[in-house]
């Protein structure tokens, strides 16, 4: 019998973490949704949104264990967005400040489109679903199951979408093992 | 939340473990001897066996279900949800879909 599990996010100084599954904004606020935008840079570079803490929370408990949790878009992004993604032990709240320390967001920067930033190990998030963490946790604890992984949304000059505050995003998929 | 189907292991001297006993309760793959196993097996809710996989010797059993639990990004749509069972052996790997269709792939991936 499987676990009941839902993908939750996690904010707040706490953090408190609430179901996912109703929808999340990537935006500059430390909520689930809203509708603080990303400016969009005007010249070559790069901006990016607050940090969203996504996590995988057992509701309902069970005999397994969960591995190979995957992180992945459900279709590609428009040209000059990007998702970025790493494996986080340990919740820092958003700051509000750019930076590579825990909490903070990245710096905008100058790079060419797509560039991954450098400041902390980010990856960027493709179609593939990708490993975010493969430890094996049992699913006997109502509880966070394995890491965080902390997402952010690159936005380059190269995005031609137009401003707002509701920019079409894809789907954000997270996958896992269970047995 | 118990799933439609539902694996029961064969060990070669005849024991076997199943994932829903009624009688017992509930078991994890962590409880199966992998390498040991002979045959593995997919059950209904009525416990008629709908696929089995021999597990060659010096093998090892392979069994989990990959969910996948989508967040939409607009902040207002529910998000969906699927899952697919893998099982076989490590070089053979049968999937099977919550559609019925079924694929043997040599990868987990």
């Amino acid at each position: 019998m499987g676990a009941t599990v839902q993908a939750q996010i996690a904010t707040g100084a706490g953090p408190t973490l609430t179901s996912a599954e109703t929808g999340i904004v990537l935006n500059r606020v430390d909520t689930q949704t809203g509708t603080t935008p990303i400016p969009i840079p005007t010249a070559t570079g790069n901006k990016y949104s607050y940090l969203k803490y996504l996590a995988l929370v057992v509701t309902g408990t069970s005999t397994t264990n969960i591995t190979n949790r995957r992180i992945s878009w459900a279709t590609t992004p428009a040209t000059g967005l990007q998702g970025l993604w790493f494996n986080q032990a340990t919740y820092t709240q958003n700051t509000g400040t750019q930076g590579n320390s825990a909490g903070n967001y990245p710096a905008d920067d100058t790079a060419a489109n797509g560039t991954v930033p450098t400041g902390i190990a980010w990856a960027a998030m493709s179609t593939t679903p990708t490993l975010w963490d493969n430890t094996s946790v049992s699913t006997g604890s109502a509880a966070r199951n394995g890491n965080y992984v902390q997402t952010c949304l690159q936005v380059s000059n190269a995005f031609a979408g137009g401003a707002g505050s509701a920019t079409a995003l894809p789907a954000i998929t997270l996958t896992y093992d269970e047995a | 939340m118990r799933d439609p189907l539902t694996w029961l292991v064969l060990y070669p001297d005849g024991a076997t473990l199943a994932e829903y006993d009624p009688e017992v309760g509930e078991h994890g793959w962590a409880e199966v001897r992998a390498a040991e196993v002979a045959l593995i097996a997919l059950q209904d809710e009525v416990g008629r066996m709908v696929v089995m996989v021999e597990v060659p010797a010096e093998h090892t059993a392979v069994f989990f279900r990959r969910r996948s639990i989508t967040i939409t990004t607009d902040g207002t749509e529910v998000g969906s949800r699927s899952s697919a069972t893998c099982m076989g052996w490590d070089g053979a790997f049968l999937w099977i879909y919550a559609d019925g269709s079924i694929a043997l792939r040599t990868t987990k991936d």
